[in-house]
């Protein structure tokens, strides 16, 4: 079986797949092997994976107390005018 | 995680399965079973219109229309689909009404996916260890910056996928789009956050460009010392 010859355009185009895991065992080999060859797709992969890392990391998301407050007033106003 | 575990996590399957009971005690006049809806989606539904129209008033705004238009709406709710997907379609759309309200001469909707992919114009190396030369704060505040600055279309997307942990399906469904078209806009998404981080976080090839951005981290340091400089070039 022969491994296709990937361009640099043709593995950007799956870089997303491919970090997800949502790509099929040959193209994933295509694409590794591209990889391999290749030190600028390979800068961007990598730099890539340390996005998703880095904004995965950031501080959990709260919503502003008084947002919420404000919010469950307006609701509760909506609510009990429907019961 | 692969997106089909991902899909049908036991935990993702027992969240939408209480998201239908509670459903149901609604309709069937519990009223205040909504208020447990509400608190279990507040924060989802904040982040997408946050993220749609960037600025906290009109995104608080468009969070009370959403839960607002979700209960008068519960009864037209299809069980076979996803609480949560129906809620998130309702948030992007109350978002994206208050954005069109905001600037009409854009039209949102309209945007153009853009046409072919643009190949990365930075590649540089990045310092192995980011978090190490920058503090939390300030690396909290690239990364808003990068997902502030994408398109409205993109950064929904980015914020439901790998903010919030949703599966690409689930963005699908919400935004009404199909699958290659939202891994599509993923994939640009991502692609233009690594750009823009690329700017502070790419180790400088050449002295000069060192120089240079010894200058940008020393700007942003101050500014997150004395508050945010507006304007100025970026290096």
């Amino acid at each position: 079986m022969t491994v296709e010859t990937l361009s640099c355009r043709q593995v950007l185009e799956e870089l997303s797949n491919y970090l997800d895991g949502d790509v099929a065992e040959e193209l994933r080999r295509a694409i590794d092997g591209h990889l391999s060859r290749c030190h600028r797709c390979t800068i961007v992969f990598d730099t890539t994976r340390q996005t998703l890392r880095i904004v995965r990391d950031m501080e959990p998301f709260d919503v502003p107390l008084q947002v919420s407050a404000r919010l469950y007033a307006r609701l509760s106003a909506v609510l009990s005018s429907k019961a | 995680m692969s997106e089909a575990n991902q899909e049908h996590s036991t935990e993702a399957l027992s969240a939408a399965h209480a998201d239908l009971l509670l459903v149901e005690r609604v309709l069937g006049g519990e009223t205040n079973a909504f208020e447990e809806l509400v608190r279990r989606h507040e924060k989802r539904v904040y982040r997408t219109t946050l993220a749609i129209t960037k600025n906290e008033h009109d995104a608080e705004e468009a969070l009370q229309e959403t839960f607002i238009k979700a209960y008068k709406n519960l009864g037209t709710f299809r069980r076979e689909s996803r609480f949560t997907t129906w809620l998130t379609r309702i948030a992007i759309n109350q978002g994206l009404q208050i954005l069109r309200a905001r600037r009409p001469s854009v039209s949102v909707e309209e945007q153009q996916e853009q046409g072919g992919l643009a190949l990365p114009t930075r590649v540089e190396d990045w310092y192995s260890n980011p978090e190490l030369r920058y503090a939390r704060k300030q690396l909290q505040e690239i990364v808003e910056d990068a997902i502030r600055t994408l398109p409205e279309i993109y950064r929904v997307v980015f914020i439901m996928r790998d903010i919030q942990g949703e599966s690409t399906k689930e963005a699908a469904d919400a935004l009404g789009i199909g699958i290659q078209a939202a891994k599509s806009r993923l994939l640009r998404a991502r692609l233009m956050v690594r750009e823009s981080l690329s700017r502070r976080l790419a180790r400088p090839a050449t002295v000069k460009s060192q120089m240079m951005h010894l200058m940008l981290v020393m700007r942003d340091a101050l500014s997150a010392k004395f508050g945010k400089v507006h304007g100025g070039s970026d290096v």
